[in-house]
């Protein structure tokens, strides 16, 4: 790691009064991430802002017909939560199939989501859920929140506080791990919402993304053999060591599927 | 030993035979034709060892090296960029490694032959497992898919590597 000075926030305004003066800063939630990104020197922050144990960013919530999340609630608290296992079943099993025990221990869902992962599992649940993201200027709805591999629509220094998902009458997520990271090489949420079914897709292309095609089918049919003409594209898909762009397309459809059974059983 | 003797002097020296460690292991797997995920259902260890003198000491051995084997079957793979000779598998976010579940269930039976070359009557068992997992593994999933006529693979056996035999073996 290259040098760089710690603080702890005692709030929130603290926290973002710093950070906007001093551009070099870096904020620390979990840091699953950041962390690791230190050690290997891939970043050089002048300073660590530690958000981490801020009260304002604390809390599990239903409220409204909506589950509310503090932005530094860890993947363990969404995992073992009573509340997010009655309100939202789906997403307290895409947070138990996060990493492992040490990083769901300290991974938190403001720092998954704000990072945007091409492959991490959070963002699908957003998007398909359409979740707000409510940050210390704004509130942010997941369509515009988004906006490619390791980019959303966060401005300097804007932190997020907590996440609003409108509970859905039904969901599940399906998820292909990469084998050696536990990322995700394909994960699928899909929400029956108010709206309509939403289906999004991580791990599979360069960020995540919403199958209309698939969205339109289940809408007629909701079962998996709604599915069986409908196919995404392999030019849109990423390839690296881990998977073929064929590979994943056919990964897209078959968690799609059940993702679908998920739901229906 | 001289007149200073160190630890590391030569006290004696004699000759110790080859012992062989021998087995037989037999695997069933199935394969899921939708993500070409190898599921290990059920994985049998018999292995002559010679005399066995503490049976934990064993059983862990043949646990280690069945998995290490396994690993190597479906996922071990040091990966370099043909260009730039970059290592690609930099770390275990991408050198897969089997972890404990891999393999649920061994089931492992003791056929214990002494040997006749040392006093112990033993023969070693730290090579037994993977020697023999890597095989019977690899064998087993080759079994699986010879009736799509498919009658080589090479080792990893990833799930995205069998996937693409599979498709392959179906638009001949």
């Amino acid at each position: 790691m290259f040098e760089f000075k710690y603080l702890q926030a005692k709030t929130l305004s603290e926290a973002a009064a710093f950070v906007a003066a001093n551009p070099d800063a870096k904020l620390l939630a979990g840091g699953m991430t950041l962390i690791p990104t230190l050690k290997q020197r891939l970043a050089q922050p002048s300073h660590l802002v530690d958000i981490g144990g801020l009260p304002e960013l604390r809390g599990i919530e239903v409220k409204d017909g909506r589950l509310v999340l503090g932005a530094s609630t860890r993947h363990q608290e969404v995992a073992a939560s009573p509340v997010v296992g009655q309100a939202l079943p789906a997403l307290a099993y895409l947070a138990g199939q996060i990493g492992d025990p040490q990083v769901r221990n300290r991974g938190t869902i403001g720092g998954s989501v704000a990072n945007n992962d091409p492959a991490a599992d959070y963002p699908a649940a957003v998007l398909a859920l359409g979740a707000t993201i409510v940050t210390t200027r704004r509130e942010i709805a997941a369509g515009d929140f988004f906006q490619g591999m390791f980019a959303t629509a966060l401005e300097e220094g804007e932190i997020i506080v907590r996440l609003s998902f409108p509970l859905p009458q039904r969901a599940a997520y399906a998820k292909f791990p990469q084998p050696a990271s536990g990322y995700a090489m394909t994960g699928v949420f899909i929400a029956e919402t108010k709206t309509g079914i939403r289906l999004a897709v991580t791990g599979a292309g360069p960020g995540v993304f919403r199958w209309s095609d698939a969205e339109s089918a289940l809408a007629k049919k909701l079962h998996p053999a709604a599915l069986d003409a409908l196919a995404v594209a392999a030019d849109d898909m990423n390839e690296d060591i881990h998977a073929t762009r064929e590979y994943r397309a056919n990964l897209v459809k078959v968690m799609a599927k059940r993702a679908v059974q998920k739901l229906l059983d | 030993a001289g007149r200073n003797p160190h630890p590391l002097d030569l006290v004696a020296e004699g000759t110790v035979g080859s012992t062989f460690p021998n087995g037989c292991h037999i695997a069933e797997v199935e394969v899921d034709p939708e993500t070409g995920v190898t599921e290990i259902v059920s994985y049998v260890a018999v292995d002559d060892c010679g005399n066995v003198i503490n049976h934990s000491v064993v059983e862990g051995q043949i646990h280690g090296g069945v998995t290490q084997g396994a690993g190597q079957v479906f996922g071990e793979h040091a990966m370099y960029d043909p260009g730039s000779g970059q290592l690609l598998t930099g770390s275990f976010s991408d050198y897969f490694m089997p972890r404990a579940g891999f393999i649920r269930d061994i089931k492992m039976n003791e056929h214990a032959v002494p040997s006749k070359l040392n006093v112990l009557g033993a023969k070693g068992v730290g090579e037994s497992g993977c020697t023999a997992s890597l095989p019977t593994l690899a064998n087993a999933t080759l079994d699986a898919l010879r009736p799509l006529g498919i009658q080589h693979l090479d080792m990893p056996l990833t799930p995205g590597m069998l996937w693409h035999a599979m498709q392959a073996a179906k638009s001949k």
